[in-house]
């Protein structure tokens, strides 16, 4: 897994019955918008994220509607993994702790 | 008037995504784009827009290739692409012969430009075969999309010495071997950073390493020819012969030795480079296609067709 995709699933995971939009998720995960939408359709596609739009009326408030994504249930529980997976194996193991203690401390 | 550019850019943005995917995705983008212009954010606008102007787009399977079977997908690979690559080569050779025919057909400067010509047209050539590669490539593992890629050509480039004469398989051969086998081992990196998201450096690795292959293959070609021994230029000047070998130039090199190194080398160094450009397309998108579909959330490109390559 990426950087900014652990990235995006971090932001995603902070609140995972939220509805996020692409802005916010910029300023969420200080991400530029041409790597972020990649991204998010890859998470779409893979079934890891659910997109709704908007319930605007557009002609009324004079803005086209914004498009939300949300983690399914298979996501939140994938995003997790990954995330952990991805901080397991990037902890320096301690050499001072006996090794029948677990060198990871669980990530969720 | 930055709301205008910014308009341009996601319109360009948005047709370079896939066609099924453009309405909806610029019909977000342009909800995004408003929110900022009514907070006056010009800058942040544009960089909205331009960001995703520039950015690689999610791609999806070629289309002409999804009725192919796995096994037609690695005979593809394997088999049609090093004879269309060997096809295109010969096709710039004729170019050439047209090209140089027209711009200098009485050679009034005394600077022969049949060998630049062509190497140029050969990197050309070598550009549509990376990209080839990618799209005609299969997802799987790196030792067998490496000997996909690597195996063939070298069969291909030995049958074709062989049609000429087996003197020339034995000049030439061992060369090809280390060649390919330099490349081969480049390219195990090359899957494994393409395989990691860093495509850049998959590249620029994959350069790198197919350069000094086929540097080490022509010093070993020139090396190899007894006929040389009293005009041979100094292996000092070696690592220059490749270059030298592409563009005729000297280098410092005499023009006796110069020629001396073109007949020697032959077509060698162009059909590294359009093999090797080949190869790299076919590994960085293949190994970037599996990692993809191993963990969805892994890649910046989306899955190249699945073939029957074991993994």
């Amino acid at each position: 897994m990426t950087v900014p995709t652990a990235r995006v699933l971090a932001a995603l995971l902070a609140n995972p019955e939220a509805d996020r939009y692409g802005l916010d998720l910029m300023q969420a995960t200080a991400l530029a918008s041409g790597t972020l939408y990649p991204i998010l359709r890859r998470l779409v596609e893979a079934g890891w994220l659910t997109t709704r739009w908007e319930e605007v009326d557009p002609t009324a408030q004079g803005r086209p509607a914004r498009r939300y994504y949300r983690l399914t249930p298979e996501g939140v529980a994938q995003a997790r993994h990954a995330l952990a997976e991805m901080r397991a194996s990037t902890v320096v193991p301690d050499p001072s702790r006996p090794e029948s203690a677990p060198a990871v401390r669980p990530a969720w | 008037m930055s709301l205008r550019i910014a308009r341009v850019l996601l319109a360009a943005a948005a047709r370079r995504w896939p066609g099924d995917l453009r309405e909806e995705l610029h019909q977000e983008w342009s909800a995004e784009l408003h929110v900022l212009a009514e907070q006056r954010r010009h800058a942040r606008m544009l960089r909205y827009a331009a960001s995703l102007a520039v950015a690689r787009p999610v791609r999806r399977a070629d289309p002409v290739a999804a009725p192919l079977t796995g096994a037609a997908r690695v005979a593809r690979l394997v088999l049609v692409a090093p004879v269309l690559a060997v096809l295109l080569l010969i096709a710039c050779l004729i170019a050439m012969n047209l090209v140089v025919g027209l711009i200098a057909p009485e050679d009034p400067l005394g600077i022969d430009p049949q060998l630049p010509v062509l190497t140029l047209f050969a990197l050309c050539t070598a550009v549509l075969l990376a990209r080839l590669g990618r799209k005609w490539t299969v997802a799987a593992a790196p030792v067998p999309l490496v000997l996909a890629v690597t195996v063939p050509g070298f069969a291909f480039g030995v049958m074709a010495q062989a049609v000429v004469g087996m003197e020339k398989v034995t000049q030439h051969a061992p060369s090809y071997a280390v060649f390919f086998l330099g490349l081969g081992a480049a390219l195990i990196f090359v899957a494994r950073l393409a395989a990691a998201g860093r495509r850049r450096a998959a590249w620029s690795v994959g350069i790198l390493g197919a350069t000094l292959a086929a540097d080490v293959a022509v010093i070993l070609t020139v090396l190899g020819d007894n006929a040389m021994a009293e005009e041979s230029p100094h292996p000092l000047s070696a690592p220059v012969w490749l270059f030298t070998a592409l563009t005729d130039s000297g280098f410092g090199l005499s023009p006796m030795q110069v020629f001396l190194i073109g007949d020697v080398v032959e077509l060698d160094a162009l059909l590294y480079l359009v093999l090797a450009a080949l190869a790299l397309g076919a590994v960085i998108a293949g190994s970037a296609a599996r990692s993809t579909a191993l963990d969805p959330a892994a890649s910046p490109i989306a899955p190249a067709p699945s073939g029957g390559l074991s993994r």
